[in-house]
């Protein structure tokens, strides 16, 4: 009954992770390992959305993850795991984001750890794109295209109604479209 | 693209598997596991071992229980037996939590040694702040002004008569010479009065209300008008001092001691030039509000409180530096903040010089940037472009849904620009002047810089050069209580339009600035002009007479609405129903402008609208018709004081007007 009505609200997490959850609070490291490992893919590729490159996206997705142990035991589980942790990452990078920005001047805002390896067009892609969509609008993109999250599951994860999501979700494609036809033409199509 | 950036996202090689997270737990020091498990376990034996115990040293001492049946004995060896098992964990328990006790041990001591090391840093951090700021004291020219509000008595150019038209400016100084009435001014007025032909000290018309004005003027026998006109404004009075003292204006400081005063001429500015007081009346200090954490050089007497610095009167007043000589931790400051100079004809001039920042300085320190914000639309950043200026340190911001895109531009760093390769010198002093204002109005004040000249000036500049977010925001500031509180939208001619000389809107249709754009609130230049010139000149430019407000007014009728004796407006109406503007459109209400101006018992304006067609006989949602709308005008509020009679005059005269009113309405 629990079970089942923990599944219809959708509130909690599976039972395996609530077990590996209660061991993890616990200062299990193995336990902490297993909830937060498969979880690093998808909080690296929102780092990399949001601050447009691999090396800073790595950094501030071991934040995340730093951060997250720390507050471990905080947790109450009372939303998704993968929720939380989105929540904390997009805290972190928004942050880092400012940071850099006041940081750094003008001309080298978008120009960051160029490594000549990554000096490619995706490169290119990934820091244009932190000029030509909003912050919540890469993090619905990439959870919705690239993650295959349902609008219902975005939602939760941002604290926004699914109609906000779909909002987003439109507005950044046509930003996109908008991008392409004004600055790229077919270059990079 | 959308296509393009997923792919960039999905093919970006992610870090290995589950290296992240070690990553992260090798950061994270684990948690010291404070044998609390073990506790408990060590006292639940114990809790059990105790009545086993006295169990066992029960049964030899009572004799009466020497025969123990054999199930008791089997029970009380199982017992023991299992008694020493607990005992034996309990004493594996106890061992584990000695080990225990030693890690936490070391754990205390470790987080002795983080404690050591965060007091150590926080007092690094502490004497790194201490230095940020002795060197922020140094390099934020903006702190270092002195402050507008509290230096009325080193403004040069306080002016009173700006506002008005220049033909008007002499009536504020020829005061009527047969005039021997007490007079006095109840309403908030700022600089616009002159005697009319009752004698009467009256507003004239493109007069901003100032509050807290007072004038209590007596006319002397001799001629000479005794008594003071007082605007009141923080800490200044300015009042009109006896004639008697070859001085017309004076300012008073918050004691009450006469500071200096004006002189009646006005030079070519049209600013009066504040002059030194009369040697009669000797003032006591200047008062300079500075900001705190700053020492002063000796030139300057430091008496009062932490913020306030006088300099004695007894001093000769030739040049005066105010300079920082020395700052916290940091011995070798010195630098010019502002000089203070007398000109040949006494006038004080106060010239504030800013500590100069080079630009690739700037471009490094941030902290460097002043952060005003300036907006720059295309055509300035063209002009600077091509005055050869291509850097410009700031924040470049693109407005949302707008082509033009906002500069956040450091000031000293700009200003050092402007001067190395001669940028458009209004550009300099309406980035300087918007600065002041913002900064004196957050203060709460201001007043002084909005009828210095540098308003008119900076106003035109911008208009000349079709700076809509500079005229608006001086006009909104001047008149609107701010852009926080006026309505939005709109381009420049809908809120210059307001200004009391037709001088900006004249510029701004020069440059081809459409005439008829309307703000948030639907108001548009013909809605809120009150000057006849300037209705005549959006007029001809093709501005719409039909366009309506949120309260579905047309220019029209709003402007009848607010027509007033003293006031104008009547000239807006000649002018729009010139232009064919239609006399029977009604607002949301139903209500005419004909209705209004029966109301407002304007016997001219109900005249020209009834010539112009207007019918008398429309109701409006409530039933009314203009007849019973019809009053006499507002001869209470007059303004200036007023005798006796000259109220009851004044009362006869409306009555009359409301019945002339109510005559040439039944007669059509």
């Amino acid at each position: 009954m629990t079970l089942w009505w923990l599944r219809r609200t959708d509130t909690r997490s599976s039972v395996w992770e609530q077990e590996t959850l209660k061991a993890a609070k616990a200062g299990d490291r193995e336990a902490i390992w297993a909830l937060l490992a498969p979880h690093e893919a998808v909080l690296f590729r929102l780092c990399l959305a949001q601050l447009g490159n691999a090396a800073d996206a790595e950094d501030a997705a071991q934040e995340t993850l730093v951060q997250a142990i720390r507050a471990l035991p905080q947790f109450r589980g009372d939303s998704q795991l993968r929720t939380w942790l989105i929540r904390i990452a997009i805290r972190h990078c928004r942050r880092r984001g400012q940071q850099r920005r006041e940081t750094l001047p003008l001309d080298e805002q978008t120009k960051t750890h160029a490594g000549p390896e990554q000096a490619t067009v995706a490169r290119a892609v990934l820091e244009e794109a932190l000029t030509q969509l909003t912050e919540n609008q890469r993090t619905v993109l990439l959870l919705q295209a690239v993650e295959g999250w349902s609008m219902r599951e975005i939602a939760e994860s941002l604290g926004v109604t699914e109609k906000k999501i779909e909002n987003e979700l439109y507005r950044a494609r046509k930003a996109l479209a908008r991008w392409k036809e004004e600055t790229y033409g077919s270059e990079l199509d | 693209m959308e296509a393009n950036w997923i792919e960039a996202l999905r093919n970006t090689p992610l870090p290995n598997a589950g290296s992240l997270t070690d990553r992260a737990l090798a950061q994270v020091k684990p948690r010291p596991r404070y044998a609390g498990r073990t506790l408990v376990l060590g006292s639940l034996a114990l809790a059990a071992t105790l009545p086993l115990a006295a169990f066992f040293l029960k049964v030899p001492t009572k004799k009466s229980e020497a025969k123990i049946s054999e199930s008791n004995l089997t029970r009380f060896q199982s017992n023991v037996k299992s008694f020493e098992s607990d005992l034996t964990n309990f004493q594996s328990d106890l061992m584990n939590f000695q080990s225990d006790t030693k890690h936490f041990e070391s754990d205390v001591k470790n987080v002795e040694s983080d404690l050591t090391n965060f007091q150590s840093d926080v007092k690094r951090v502490k004497s790194k702040v201490k230095n940020v700021e002795s060197k922020a004291i140094v390099k934020e020219p903006t702190q270092v002004a002195v402050e507008p509000t509290a230096i009325p008595s080193l403004d040069p150019h306080v002016s009173l008569s700006k506002a008005l038209p220049s033909e008007n400016r002499s009536q504020l100084w020829s005061l009527s010479e047969q005039s021997q009435n007490r007079l006095g001014l109840n309403r908030g007025l700022s600089a616009a009065f002159a005697f009319n032909e009752s004698r009467t000290l009256s507003l004239l018309p493109n007069t901003r209300a100032f509050p807290g004005t007072q004038a209590n003027l007596v006319r002397q026998a001799d001629g000479h008008v005794e008594g003071t006109l007082t605007f009141v404004q923080d800490n200044l009075r300015l009042g009109l001092i006896p004639q008697k003292y070859d001085a017309d204006v004076a300012l008073y400081d918050h004691l009450g001691q006469l500071v200096a005063t004006t002189k009646a001429e006005l030079p070519g500015d049209g600013g009066t030039v504040l002059v030194y007081s009369a040697p009669s009346i000797e003032p006591t200090y200047y008062q300079v509000q500075l900001t705190p954490q700053r020492s002063w050089s000796e030139e300057l007497e430091v008496a009062g409180g932490s913020q306030l610095f006088f300099r004695p009167q007894s001093e000769p007043l030739s040049r005066y530096q105010l300079a920082v000589t020395k700052a916290p931790q940091d011995d070798d400051v010195s630098f010019t903040v502002a000089t203070v100079e007398t000109e040949k004809d006494g006038a004080l001039l106060l010239l504030p010089k800013r500590p100069e920042v080079r630009i690739e300085d700037a471009l490094k320190n941030p902290k460097l940037r002043d952060y005003t914000q300036v907006k720059l639309t295309a055509s300035v950043v063209a002009a600077l472009k091509e005055k050869g200026i291509t850097t410009f340190v700031g924040r470049r911001l693109h407005a949302k849904g707008k082509s033009e895109e906002a500069l956040y531009l450091s000031q000293p760093a700009f200003v050092v620009t402007t001067m190395t390769v001669s940028t458009p010198e209004d550009l300099q002093l309406t980035q300087d002047y918007l600065h002041r204002l913002r900064e004196a109005q957050k203060a709460g004040s201001g007043y002084e810089l909005l009828i210095a000249p540098e308003f008119n000036e900076v106003l035109l500049a911008a208009a000349d050069r079709g700076d809509d977010a500079t005229v608006i925001e001086l006009v909104q500031r001047s008149w609107f209580g701010g852009p926080e509180s006026a309505a939005k939208g709109g381009n420049a001619i809908t809120w210059a339009a307001y200004c009391p000389t037709a001088e900006p809107v004249r510029r701004l249709l020069a440059r081809n600035t459409p005439p008829g754009v309307a703000d948030s609130e639907g108001t548009t230049g013909l809605h809120r002009t009150y000057r006849e010139e300037i209705a005549r000149l959006l007029l001809e430019r093709g501005a719409p007479v039909e366009v309506r407000n949120k309260d579905g007014e047309t220019p029209l009728i709003q402007q009848a609405r607010q027509c007033d004796r003293w006031l104008g407006h009547a000239g807006v109406i000649h002018a729009l129903l010139e232009h064919r503007a239609n006399p029977n459109a009604t607002d949301r209400q139903g209500k005419t402008a004909l209705m209004h101006a029966a109301q407002r018992g304007m016997v001219e304006v109900v005249e020209a609208l009834l010539k112009a067609g207007a019918n008398p006989k429309t109701k409006d949602k409530s039933g009314k018709t203009a007849y019973d709308y019809t009053a006499p005008w507002a001869w209470q509020s007059a303004p200036g004081f007023q005798t006796e009679e000259g109220l009851m005059a004044l009362e006869k005269k409306a009555n009359a007007d409301a019945e002339r009113i109510r005559a040439l309405l039944s007669q059509h």
